[in-house]
C-alpha cells in the first residue's frame, strides 16, 4: 500500500513563529548612519543667526570664527546680543558714525586689549556683522565705518551659503 | 504497511540567522541624536579687511592721487544699473555712450553674469601687466539692498566655468561710502 498523505494535516497552518524580516531596514540605517557621522562636525555652529532677521546668501566658502558679534536686525543694532541703538534713530543720524555703538566696542575693545595683557590672548579686532539682507548701503555702511574707527577693522560679513 | 518516505533527501535548512536586535537599539539611539546635531544651513563669512583707522576722515587716502599707478577698479551699483570705473575713467556701455556699463535686466535687477564677464575680460587684459591687481572697490547708492552687495562681491569673487573649475577675479573687495550723502 502506498503512503497516502494526510487530508487533515494539508489544510494545517504552520505554528511557526512569523518573524519581521529587518534586514532591509538595517540596511537602511546603515547608509544613513554613515552619512550622518560623515556630516557631523564637532565644532558645532560657531554663529548662531539671530531671529528678526534673513542674512543674505552668497556663494563663499569661507567657514565662520569666533569674534565679536555685531547685529544689525530690522529694529536694533546689538553686540553680542544687547541692544545698543535703534536702527530708525541711527538713519536720521548725520554723519558716518554711530556714537552708542562706537562708545560700546570701545569699551569692548579696552576689555580685549586688558585680557591680552593678562592672559595672552590675543586682541585680533575681528568683528562679525550679521545684518538683515534687507538693509539698506546707507545703514551697513554706517555701522562699518563706526567698526573701522572703534578699534574693530577686520570685519566678518555673515552669510548663508548657497547650496549649488 | 508501506513505510513513510524518508525525509533524509529533503532535510528542512534552517537558515543561520544573526542576532541584529541590538544593532538595531543602537542605531535607533544614534540616528536620531545625529540627526538633531546636523546643521541643515551652511554660514560663511566675506572678509572685509580694512587698514585700522587713524584720526581724520576716512575716505580721505594719505597717498596723493598722481603718485599712485593703481587700477581702482570701481563697481557702482545705482538704480540705473552698474557702472565700472578706474581711477582714470568710466567704462561705457558699447552701443551706446551713455547710461550704465551693465543697464539693468527688464524685471529691474542688475545683471550680475554680465559684471562678471566684463571682469573676467578685465583681468585677462591686465594679467602679467603693472595693473594686475586682486583689490576692487564697491560702492552703492545708499537705498541699495545689502543682499545686492553680496551678489556684486559673488561676481567680482570669481567666475565659475565649469561645474568644478572658477577663475579668481577680484577677491579683496573695499567698500567705498562714494555715493552717500553726507
Amino acid at each position: 500500500m502506498a503512503f497516502i498523505p494526510s487530508r487533515i494535516k494539508k489544510h494545517k497552518t504552520s505554528t511557526k513563529m512569523v518573524r519581521l524580516n529587518l534586514t532591509s531596514m538595517m540596511d537602511i540605517f546603515t547608509i544613513i548612519l554613515v552619512f550622518l557621522l560623515k556630516t557631523y562636525s564637532t565644532e558645532g555652529q560657531l554663529i548662531h543667526p539671530s531671529d528678526n532677521l534673513t542674512l543674505p546668501s552668497s556663494t563663499i566658502e569661507t567657514a565662520p570664527e569666533i569674534a565679536l558679534d555685531v547685529i544689525v536686525s530690522r529694529e536694533w543694532i546689538m553686540v553680542n546680543n544687547q541692544p545698543i541703538a535703534r536702527v530708525s534713530d541711527v538713519v536720521g543720524q548725520p554723519g558716518l558714525i554711530i556714537e552708542s555703538l562706537s562708545q560700546v566696542l570701545h569699551q569692548f575693545a579696552t576689555e580685549a586689549k586688558r585680557m591680552e595683557e593678562m592672559y595672552g590672548v590675543p586682541f585680533s579686532g575681528k568683528v562679525t556683522i550679521q545684518g538683515d539682507k534687507k538693509l539698506p548701503f546707507r545703514t551697513l555702511l554706517k555701522v562699518m565705518a563706526t567698526c573701522g574707527r572703534s578699534e574693530y577693522p577686520k570685519m566678518r560679513l555673515v552669510v548663508y551659503q548657497k547650496q549649488s | 504497511m508501506a513505510y513513510k518516505p524518508s525525509k533524509r533527501g529533503s532535510r528542512e535548512f534552517k537558515p543561520l540567522e544573526i542576532n541584529i536586535f541590538p544593532m538595531m537599539n543602537l542605531m535607533v539611539v544614534l540616528v536620531p541624536l545625529l540627526l538633531s546635531t546636523a546643521t541643515a544651513i551652511k554660514i560663511g563669512v566675506i572678509e572685509l579687511n580694512l587698514p585700522p583707522a587713524t584720526a581724520g576722515t576716512i575716505s580721505q587716502s594719505a597717498i596723493p592721487t598722481e603718485a599712485r599707478e593703481d587700477l581702482d577698479l570701481t563697481i557702482s551699483l545705482t538704480s540705473e544699473g552698474i557702472y565700472l570705473s578706474s581711477s582714470k575713467a568710466v567704462l561705457s556701455n558699447t552701443e551706446e555712450d551713455v547710461g550704465a556699463t551693465i543697464p539693468p535686466n527688464e524685471d529691474g535687477t542688475w545683471d550680475f553674469e554680465a559684471l562678471s564677464q566684463l571682469l573676467l575680460e578685465i583681468k585677462r587684459r591686465i594679467a602679467g601687466t603693472a595693473f594686475d591687481t586682486k583689490r576692487i572697490i564697491i560702492q552703492a547708492e545708499p537705498q541699495i539692498e545689502y543682499q545686492s552687495l553680496v551678489s556684486a562681491m559673488d561676481a567680482s569673487r570669481s567666475i565659475p566655468i565649469d561645474d568644478q573649475t572658477e577663475i579668481e577675479l577680484f577677491p579683496e573687495v573695499t567698500i567705498s561710502s562714494g555715493i552717500v550723502r553726507r
